[in-house]
């Protein structure tokens, strides 16, 4: 200001001032900047459950664990007898047994032969747990084979059956872990399907539908969608495609006056109809059955070697079969069509099939037996627990390793409402409430996959470090440098030392 | 005699603005209409309360609440008035800023008069200027013409650099805690004011207080003329996490349009914290001209707040003349000139190419307004070096040396 008295003082004054300026600064950066920049760039990590995914690894999951097996017979202690037999070879089912009650044994009394007797004993509803029926010595003569399987939750059994040779069969069938062949034929487990009939005709004789899936042929099918209800939602869809062709051409034969396909040629016929079929939207898997009606140029059109029906399956994907259709008739059997079908379904769900020594009894219109759904759902419950610990245990490592990925509260969530399904599931199982077992399993696989596939995990994946030193330095180093230089001259003057002008 | 012939002149200009199409394009653009300050905005919020719906239910609405209930009377009953309403309004701040000017360049030639010197033969111009800067400026005329708010915001600051220059402290404390309700940025005007408060020997804890009281007030009356708080969020909420990124004037979108998201929040409180940051330590480093802290951190406050509007611009440049003592040792004055120069033509050229022709992009706008917000820096700062310079020649004479040392000038 104007006037101002001796040099010193106003020198003095200034240099108070500029401290204290540069010294507010300096406090606002470091007492309001460093905390707010340590709270808002902290990554967000939910609390993950590392030990009960580990702890989830040590499950033993064997698919006959807990299964319960109640014997049968006309007398108690025969049934005790052979409960007994099995139990050492089969350690992990739970095996009692006990006589006929009396309205059993009335209505035993009426039946003519093992599968009526197989009838008679399910009569008033199926039973939940897997039976073993010592048939009575009246029936045993007319037994097809020591060991039959029936069409409902039983195994019928002759008196004379040897342990050895049930419990193998047992373990074959319904007991026992998946063998090889069925784990890469059958799809992978889910709750719901989408089964898809195609019918492809190169040439067709009519516009009328060849499929009618309201009509006879959804009838047809109706009973065996129920029955899988327990295990999937199976919703049937159906298209025809005219003008699509094989893509290969068939050899004739002249001495059997008939058209056929080679092995060979069958390998090459699923690719050029997949990408016909059309792609479908839906979180749900696709079965494709397609029904091939050859164009009346190239019809018969048999299927070399010859099997029971002119129908191959692509494992994990569907079925071809072809249709040659009677003179005349416009539209296709469905009951042929229809059975060609659900024994491809079968194969493709992974359903046991009982060696050729047993006796099978014919499914009949549901198309899947008792034991066999149990078999199933035992089967899946233990595919779908694996499945969801392997997820898991790939996330843990996952996200052990990776410093900079965001867990969401969801992905916490997620792992910990799959860890303890899983755990659930395998408790189930072992105490032998199956359908318990595989609900758990279904949501242990739901949380697992939701968890491991969760699209917020990627927020900060491919963001390397050195890019967060490109987002700092602009904008901080040209506003702290000045003031971590200003600290030095603060210092001094807080110290009252004398202040160092500078030489220009 | 001067003073109506331009006020008079001042609302012929913005009458004419007003009906001339060329300006009403330009006018819908955001350099002048910012989403806290466009009257398309006020409109659709007075729609709303006409239907019982709350206005800021939505994004749209981020004017405060009193100000919003003045602009739905109007709109309600005297629709055709309204931009003869905001000329008054200019105009008004015209004369408020001309009588600031009169006593600032009184007291400014005080101490020569009382040392002896002649009495100045003619009055001096600067209040005319100062009127004239105002009321002819193309920022504020554009500006008014289009309708936007942030005039109007002008007049309680202008209210405060009357009051302060006449020391009316409590029309002062009163008119700022008016302008921080109306935006929150004023708030850095308290350190210099509590400063020239206490150099006046009043209560600097009763001022604060005072104002502190004056604001609470108004926001109780808005929440009471509401019946609730939820305009917070939309007003100060807004101001303070700007969410909307639509381009303007400011600093703020483009870098927020590139920022990783997990970085926002430290952003935003980097660019808050820079705004308010600068009131303390000016204050302490000119203890002894509050008006020139006032106005440094009202050139501040426009350039770093996060939507600004050049209507805003328009309040310093007016102002700027009162320093006109301090022109001789300014070093920078023609680059800043340049800078304003070209950048009031190139903003509104690159807007249209990029908006509306389409043949530039974001980056051409932005270099224009990085432009704008440098020269802004460069005016502050050449300012207070020009203090200093004035200071130092007042006490030492034009030598370059302080006791016998060569010395160099340091603002902080």
């Amino acid at each position: 200001m104007a006037g101002g008295s001796g040099g010193a003082d106003t020198a003095d004054d200034t240099r108070t001032a500029r401290s204290l300026a540069a010294l507010s600064f300096a406090v606002t950066v470091i007492a309001v900047g460093v905390p707010v920049w340590l709270k808002t760039t902290e990554i967000y990590r939910a609390a993950i459950l590392y030990g009960g995914i580990a702890g989830l690894q040590e499950l033993e999951l064997r698919v006959g664990a807990g299964a319960r097996l109640e014997v049968l017979a006309e007398d108690g202690p025969a049934a005790e007898r052979l409960a007994a037999g099995l139990a050492p070879l089969l350690p992990d089912c739970r095996l009692d047994g006990r006589s006929f009650t009396e309205a059993e044994r009335g209505r035993l009394a009426d039946a003519a032969d093992p599968w009526a007797a197989d009838d008679a004993l399910n009569s008033v509803g199926e039973s939940d747990h897997l039976r073993l029926i010592v048939l009575p010595e009246r029936l045993a003569p007319s037994a097809a084979a020591p060991v039959m399987f029936g069409r409902y939750a039983d195994v019928l059994v002759t008196p004379t059956v040897g342990a050895e040779q049930l419990a193998a069969l047992l373990r074959q069938t319904v007991v026992g872990d998946v063998s090889d062949a069925v784990a890469t034929r059958r799809v992978r487990s889910a709750p719901a399907y989408d089964l898809l009939v195609s019918v492809a005709a190169p040439r067709p004789l009519s516009p009328e539908p060849l499929w009618d899936g309201s009509g006879a042929a959804g009838r047809l099918l109706e009973p065996v969608i129920e029955r899988l209800r327990p295990l999937a939602n199976i919703s049937v869809k159906s298209q025809h495609l005219y003008h699509a062709d094989l893509g290969v051409r068939p050899g004739w034969d002249d001495t059997a006056g008939e058209y056929f396909l080679s092995e060979e040629q069958l390998s090459l016929v699923v690719t050029p109809l997949e990408a016909r079929l059309g792609a479908s939207v839906s979180g749900r898997p696709t079965l494709q059955f397609v029904v091939y009606v050859p164009a009346p140029a190239e019809q018969p059109l048999h299927l070399r070697p010859a099997g029971a029906a002119d129908a191959f399956l692509s494992p994990r994907w569907g079925g071809v079969q072809v249709y040659n259709p009677p003179a005349g008739q416009e539209t296709v059997d469905a009951r042929r069509v229809v059975t060609v079908l659900v024994t491809q379904l079968r194969l493709l769900l992974g359903v046991p099939e009982p060696p050729p020594e047993a006796a099978v009894r014919p499914a009949g219109p549901s198309g899947l037996r008792g034991w066999e759904l149990m078999a199933l759902r035992r089967r899946r419950a233990v595919e779908n627990v694996e499945s969801a610990r392997r997820n898991l245990a790939s996330l843990a490592a996952m996200l052990e390793q990776i410093s900079n990925i965001v867990i969401d509260d969801s992905v916490g969530a997620a792992v910990q409402d799959g860890v303890a399904a899983a755990e659930e599931a395998a408790r189930y199982l072992a105490e032998g409430r199956e359908a318990d077992a595989y609900a758990s399993s279904c949501r242990a696989l739901a949380n697992s996959e939701r968890a491991i596939y969760d699209p917020s995990m990627l927020a900060l994946l491919y963001f390397p470090d050195d890019q967060k030193y490109a987002i700092y330095i602009p904008l901080f180093l040209p506003v702290s440098i000045p003031v971590l230089m200003s600290l030095r001259s603060i210092w001094g003057w807080v110290r009252g030392a004398p202040e160092k002008v500078k030489a220009e | 005699m001067m003073e109506p012939l331009l006020l008079i002149g001042g609302a012929f200009v913005r009458l004419y603005l007003m009906h001339n199409d060329f300006f009403k394009n330009l006018c819908d653009g955001t350099i002048f209409s910012t989403p806290v300050s466009s009257w398309k905005r006020v409109t659709e919020g007075s729609y709303l309360m006409g239907q019982d719906i709350s206005p800021y239910e939505g994004d749209m609405v981020h004017e405060p609440p009193l100000t919003l209930l003045l602009y739905n009377l109007l709109l309600q009953n005297f629709a055709g008035i309204v931009p003869a309403f905001f000329i008054l309004v200019d105009l008004l701040t015209a004369h408020i800023l001309k009588r600031t000017a009169d006593k600032f360049v009184q007291k400014q030639e005080k101490p020569a008069v009382r040392s002896g010197a002649a009495p100045p033969s003619s009055p001096s111009p600067v209040p005319l200027i100062v009127t004239a800067v105002y009321l002819f400026n193309p920022c504020t005329a554009v500006s008014c013409a289009a309708l936007s708010t942030a005039g109007l915001h002008q007049l309680p600051l202008a209210l405060v650099f009357y009051a302060a220059v006449t020391e009316r402290w409590w029309l002062c404390l009163c008119s700022l805690s008016v302008s921080c309700y109306l935006d929150l940025y004023p708030v850095v005007l308290l350190a210099p004011l509590l400063a020239a408060v206490g150099a006046a020997g009043r209560s600097r804890l009763l001022a604060a207080l005072l104002a502190a009281g004056c604001w609470a007030g108004l926001l109780l009356l808005s929440a009471h003329a509401l019946g609730d708080w939820s305009f917070l969020r939309s007003t100060y909420g807004f101001i303070l996490w700007t969410w909307d990124l639509s381009p303007n004037v400011g600093l703020f979108w483009y870098f927020f349009t590139e920022m990783f998201q997990h970085f926002e929040s430290l952003f935003i409180a980097t660019f808050q914290i820079n705004a308010f940051i600068y009131a303390v330590p000016l204050t302490l480093r000119f203890r002894g001209q509050p008006v020139l802290v006032m106005f440094a951190l009202l050139v501040l406050m426009v350039t770093f707040k996060s939507y600004p509007s050049v209507a805003e611009a328009g309040l310093y440049l007016a102002l700027l003349p009162l320093w006109r003592p301090l022109a001789p040792h300014a070093r920078y004055g023609f680059v800043v000139t340049c800078f304003y120069a070209s950048v009031m033509v190139l903003a509104p050229v690159m807007w249209t190419l990029w908006i509306h022709a389409g043949s530039a992009n974001a980056n051409f706008f932005f270099a224009v307004t990085l432009a704008y917000n440098a020269a802004q820096i460069f005016l502050v700062t050449d300012l207070l070096f020009a203090q200093l310079k004035r200071d130092h020649v007042l006490t030492h004479g034009t030598a370059k040396e302080v006791e016998g040392k060569p010395a160099k000038l340091v603002l902080c």
